[in-house]
């Protein structure tokens, strides 16, 4: 039934999601914009934030026996993708900094197939979860019905991470550095920019965020090896809607795709796998450089 | 031509025609058996659909990561025809050839059609859009349950063909040998004739530099597009093939693992030689056999050899045998690189 409270909950929902959504594709778009290196293996560091998750929290888990275990998880398991992404970056993606784009795609790619079925070798193809933790765990009163108060926090987590990257990134001498290496790393580079240095740590901070996506993810989707797929060819409709590269247009593109298909989900359910793409469609054909892009040859 | 020209011609004529010889009577000389011709059936599929891929990749410069979706638009058609459920057409298509060319005219349709949305942006979008286009593709006949048969498929029983007196039996693994043999040799002759024609070299020009293209008066989309849609064509034309040959046309023929198929396939053989893609098949059925013996997950050895082919040997095997790697990274830099703490890629090299 289409009432005004049930599409107020799908769009709560939907939002919901989209930051988890948010938190896979700025990185991806953050990666792009101050290294030129798409990484398809993005959503594969989502996967393995969950994966994490799960192994630490799980029963013979690490932190299992501690208490608050899920939240010391939701700071080890990103940090664990960080450093998988670190090794990554210095040993695979380095080295083709300058090439095609063609070229990073291609071997990038090679990289999801190892970790996508290295993680099915491992890990097996069942179905894992994670509970959420007691202090969370709990149903409020929304608009009249129950609603799990996970998906608030979710809100309030990917809130907060977004804003904290936005003041970084234009308050702070920090952010100042990687604009600056951004948008012309040879004269960064000569202004006694340490490049490389900087490309690194975005890296690392992109990692950690997919990381922290997929960790925070782990009690709130069942946990399973196709995550990074799903979700980097999510990330990828993303970027195409926000522009690549565009900050705003990760956050903005990502809060669309989650309520559009919370909404589709509830009422054009045949429709739903469809309008995710249908939008990139109608984007590309009326806004070329996508929502928020700038309008750059690419 | 110069005479060097023409007698590499030649050669390249000796050669092919040995290798038709060869395959023509291969199935006569006893070495393989029934599982086996099989294999060397998929490895001829695989080599059409990776051929078709690479007209795009090697010869235009456009990396699609959604092939898969003609190759499986083809395998659909099909499938649907034989099995009567396109009710509106006349039930000649029930039979095998119509229902084929049927096929490849849907999926040069599909393809026009997406791809008119996939040449709109450059190089890193067309990947983005060609993969996430398939995907719509592949959800879409997923949830069609009623009409694809959703995560089921659709069994494909090909009616034996009567030819002018002569009864082809489809489902006998000899006779499909050589219908397959027969497509393929055609779509490799009219491919090399593609690419070796004014409208090739004009391909090749926009892979070498699109603006440049645009600046002196090519209007690239649109030749863009066109490539598309051949390569879609062809891809469908595979699908087809590969739908009789598995008896069953699923979603997976639209996934982006399929799309993923032609791609390590052309890496494998080499994307810079036109048969760089026929040797990658025939590697990578080899690979498949060898290494889904030790996991199911067979595809992780794969990616193993993707990195440092992509990294070191992009030219694939045929580069490595011309002793030509074509690599962006030399494995000594590289390695000299990880002990020392050289920055980016570009080194002076002197020689």
């Amino acid at each position: 039934m289409v009432t005004l409270d049930s599409i107020a909950l799908a769009i709560v929902s939907g939002i919901a999601n989209g930051m988890l959504l948010f938190l896979a594709a700025v990185g991806l778009t953050l990666i792009f914009g101050v290294l030129d290196v798409l990484n398809f293996a993005h959503g594969s560091l989502y996967m393995l934030g969950a994966y994490f998750t799960y192994f630490l929290v799980s029963d013979g888990g690490l932190l299992a026996s501690l208490p608050g275990s899920f939240w010391l998880a939701l700071v080890v398991a990103p940090l664990l993708v960080a450093l998988v992404g670190v090794v990554m970056e210095r040993f695979i993606i380095r080295p083709v900094y300058d090439q095609d784009h063609e070229f990073q795609l291609l071997l990038t790619f090679g990289l999801v197939l190892v970790i996508d079925n290295g993680a099915r070798i491992l890990w097996g193809t069942d179905f894992r979860s994670v509970s959420p933790p007691g202090l969370i765990d709990f149903q409020i009163n929304l608009l009249g019905s129950g609603y799990p108060f996970y998906n608030v926090f979710l809100i309030i987590v990917g809130a907060l991470a977004a804003l904290t990257m936005w003041l970084v990134f234009e308050r702070t001498r920090v952010g100042k550095i990687v604009r600056a290496s951004s948008q012309d790393r040879g004269m960064a580079n000569a202004l006694g920019v340490n490049v490389p240095l900087v490309f690194t740590g975005t890296f690392l901070l992109g990692s950690l965020l997919a990381g922290l996506g997929g960790a925070l993810a782990a009690p709130y989707q069942s946990i399973q090896p196709t995550m990074g797929e799903s979700i980097i060819i999510e990330s990828f409709i993303i970027v195409v809607i926000g522009g690549l590269g565009s900050f705003g247009g990760a956050f903005a593109g990502a809060l669309l795709i989650g309520v559009v298909n919370s909404l589709a989900f509830l009422y054009l359910p045949s429709l739903q796998p469809v309008i995710p793409f249908l939008l990139v469609a109608v984007v590309l054909l009326t806004r070329p450089a996508g929502l928020f892009g700038k309008e750059v040859a690419a | 031509m110069t005479a060097v020209d023409r007698l590499r011609d030649s050669r390249t004529a000796v050669l092919s025609l040995g290798a038709v010889l060869a395959m023509l009577v291969l199935p006569f000389t006893g070495i393989l058996s029934t599982f086996h011709l099989g294999l060397v059936i998929s490895a001829m599929v695989l080599a059409l659909f990776a051929m078709s891929f690479n007209l795009l990749f090697g010869y235009t410069g456009m990396l699609s990561f959604g092939h898969a979706a003609y190759f499986g638009t083809g395998a659909y058609t099909l499938a649907l025809a034989l099995d009567g459920q396109l009710g509106f057409l006349p039930s000649a298509f029930e039979s095998f050839f119509p229902a084929l060319l049927l096929a490849v005219v849907v999926a040069a349709l599909v393809a026009l059609v997406l791809g008119y949305l996939c040449v709109q942006r450059g190089d890193i979008y067309f990947a983005i859009l060609t993969l996430a286009l398939s995907m719509m593709l592949y959800e879409t006949i997923y949830t069609w349950n009623d009409f694809t048969g959703g995560s089921d498929g659709i069994t494909v029983l090909a009616e034996p063909i009567e030819l002018g007196g002569l009864t082809l039996n489809l489902i006998d693994t000899g006779t499909f040998y050589y219908l397959t043999l027969a497509i393929l040799v055609v779509s490799i002759v009219f491919i090399w004739r593609l690419i070796n024609s004014p409208y090739g070299e004009l391909l090749l020009s926009i892979r070498e530099n699109p603006e440049r293209a645009t600046m002196i008066g090519v209007p690239v989309k649109r030749y863009q597009l066109s490539a598309f849609v051949i390569a879609g064509t062809f891809a469908g034309l595979a699908g087809t093939l590969f739908a009789v040959r598995t008896f069953i046309v699923t979603p997976h023929t639209l996934h982006w693992s399929m799309s993923a198929e032609p791609v390590m396939m052309t890496l494998l053989g080499g994307p810079s030689a036109f048969v760089g893609p026929i040797i990658g098949a025939v590697m990578f059925v080899g690979l498949e056999q060898f290494l889904s013996n030790i996991t199911e997950y067979w595809q992780f050895g794969l990616g193993l050899l993707i990195v440092p082919i992509v990294l070191f040997f992009p030219d694939g095997l045929v580069g490595i045998l011309r002793g030509d790697s074509g690599g962006i990274v030399d494995v000594r830099d590289y390695l000299s690189g990880l002990v020392g703490d050289e920055p980016t890629g570009k080194e002076d090299t002197h020689e």
